[in-house]
């Protein structure tokens, strides 16, 4: 090999974004500004990789032993634990079923329970702060699990943790063989199909409906402002941060699209509590009552627009066509005309298209920073227990960046 | 060459998928997904590894094609200039490793990046128009390539990867 080319080669080796430096954290925190909670966990994940720390295989013992500690801190020395055992499911978090027994008050209390750990890095890098709060302020809301104790700054666990209790449920049809991950081309079935959709929409017409008033139990969260377009700034530049942060390379379709939904953030008509990875998939449900047990992975939370939901559950790969092959099916649920009408009606809410239009491009844009970007980057840097489920999510970026590229086109 | 990598590769996914996935517990849900998910990553390189250079190279192709474009309708750039030169150096060099073709693709696409930030405002739909063009024979080239990954709804709708690495521009 020549040795100019063996010295590019070199060169690039050198990637400052596995291990980052102080003025290269700082300059991106600086141009894309985003919500305070939000800032902390990307800069600190950031911290974390410049000390070049990758993932060590967690004992179950060694977190029961964590665990022992948090549940210490919170109930006192008399607690039994026991059963523990690992949950599979999703890309992103460590999880740990087990059983507590303790008392408080005097009273003896039995739950079961789920440990939600962070891995060194994860796909979506967030806060167990911020999801305790929202799993508290939704409580009797909407189904979720309820949260029993936080250890935010990883006081007694090897990385940021909640506790909350084991929701029972499925979130797919257990006769469905699919072992494709994360819950894409979920298909419910004709007979789940009805109820799971009506129950789905009117309970996420509940918490976009209700922003305003949750809005003041979540204290980790900025407000959102009817009028003004910084919530939708602020999700623009959470994603051009990650994107930063996190990409192989730059891509220029992504480049001309942050330009396009900063020129064109709409201004909010209404405050919503919005989930961030509404979808099929994301909700626990009893098969043989067809009810909704319980809402998951509230991680990417934020006060906002209803329309980003929406948008995101309706994205290519939560669709399939229905048994007749006449209709897609939004998020396996009702075809697109028939969704949006069934949402304003259980809502109370309207849709407004171009608001849509808007985070339809967003999502798409977020998508591809997720799976392209951090999805490379963690797996590149070994640093979950599922590095090969993150580094497989990562070829979904192709049909995502088609997608971003025909929505682009159509909304320009 | 004995073994050859090809043969490498199915002896390895033969030994996981008739041996060790038989001994792996059932009811350790999180090694059965990572398994499955181990073999199919190997029978996809394994299918792929043949066709990697032409496919770097198409690649390579497609992000000069675009940078071509943008600089003759947005004016030159003396990075951008410089970038296109390395790619179509790596592309004429037939000694030049693969994970170089690679990475001259990736310093043209930061090229093409700074040079949008740069050009005058009133050339920012034109350079919009061809950067979203430019894209769509690499998008298609990449969907084509990882398609048995099962993320494409309608998977034979998209071209089978060979047919897009044998054009003209793509030897």
């Amino acid at each position: 090999m020549g040795e100019a080319r063996r010295n590019i080669m070199d060169q690039d080796k050198i990637d400052l974004r596995d291990r980052p430096t102080d003025a290269f954290i700082e300059n991106i925190r600086q141009r894309f500004p985003v919500e305070t909670e939000v800032d902390r966990m990307l800069t600190r994940k950031m911290h974390m990789r410049n000390k070049g720390e990758v993932y060590a295989a967690h004992s179950l013992e060694s977190l029961v032993d964590g665990l022992k500690g948090l549940i210490r801190a919170n109930v006192g020395d008399d607690f039994t634990i026991s059963n523990a055992n690992w949950l599979t499911g999703g890309a992103s978090k460590i999880q740990v079923a087990f059983d507590l027994a303790w008392k408080e008050n005097g009273e003896a209390k039995q739950q079961k329970l789920v440990l939600r750990m962070e891995p060194t890095e994860s796909v979506v890098e967030t806060s167990r702060r911020r999801e305790f709060d929202v799993l508290q302020a939704l409580n009797g809301v909407v189904p979720v699990p309820p949260c029993n104790w936080v250890d935010a700054e990883a006081e007694f666990l090897p990385h940021p943790a909640l506790v909350y209790g084991f929701a029972s449920g499925v979130t797919k049809p257990s006769s469905l063989d699919s072992k494709q991950v994360t819950g894409i081309g979920l298909n419910y079935g004709p007979k789940l199909r009805g109820p799971l959709t009506s129950q789905f929409l009117e309970q996420m017409g509940t918490f976009h409906r209700l922003g305003g008033e949750l809005a003041d139990r979540l204290p980790s969260f900025d407000k959102a402002e009817v009028g003004s377009n910084l919530s939708a700034l602020r999700q623009v530049n959470w994603w051009r941060r990650v994107w930063e942060e996190d990409r192989q390379q730059e891509e220029p379709l992504m480049a001309v699209t942050y330009d396009w939904l900063i020129a064109n953030a709409p201004p909010l008509d209404h405050v919503s509590l919005v989930h961030g990875d509404c979808r099929a998939g994301n909700f626990l449900f009893d098969e043989n009552t067809a009810k909704i047990t319980a809402w998951l992975d509230w991680e990417l939370a934020t006060l906002g627009d209803r329309h980003q939901d929406l948008a995101w559950s309706m994205m290519d790969p939560y669709r399939h066509w229905n048994e007749e092959g006449t209709a897609e099916l939004m998020s396996g649920m009702l075809p697109h005309d028939e969704y949006l009408e069934a949402y304003e009606k259980a809502s109370g809410l309207t849709v407004d298209r171009r608001r849509l239009d808007y985070y339809r491009v967003l999502c798409s844009y977020l998508g591809v920073a997720i799976c392209l970007g951090t999805g490379y980057r963690v797996a590149r840097g070994a640093k979950t227990h599922q590095d090969i489920v993150v580094g497989w999510l990562a070829m979904i970026s192709y049909p995502l960046m088609q997608q971003l590229e025909e929505t682009l086109k159509e909304v320009i | 060459m004995v073994p050859d990598p090809d043969l490498q590769l199915q002896m390895v996914i033969k030994a996981l998928s008739e041996t060790v996935s038989t001994a792996v517990d059932p009811g350790n849900k999180v090694a059965q997904e990572q398994l499955h998910l181990s073999i199919a990553t190997l029978g996809m390189m394994r299918s792929r590894l043949p066709m990697t250079r032409r496919f770097y190279r198409a690649l390579a192709q497609d992000a000069l094609t675009l940078a071509k474009d943008l600089e003759e309708k947005t004016g030159q750039s003396g990075a951008l200039t410089q970038a296109m030169n390395d790619v179509g150096q790596a592309l004429t060099d037939p000694g030049i490793e693969n994970e170089a073709i690679e990475q001259s693709r990736a310093r043209l696409h930061e090229a093409i990046t700074d040079h949008l930030a740069q050009i005058d405002k009133s050339l920012g739909t034109v350079a919009r128009d061809i950067v979203m063009q430019g894209s769509l024979g690499s998008i298609e080239r990449q969907r084509a390539w990882f398609v048995e990954s099962g993320f494409e709804p309608n998977a034979d709708r998209i071209p089978a990867i060979s047919e897009l690495i044998q054009t003209p521009d793509h030897p």
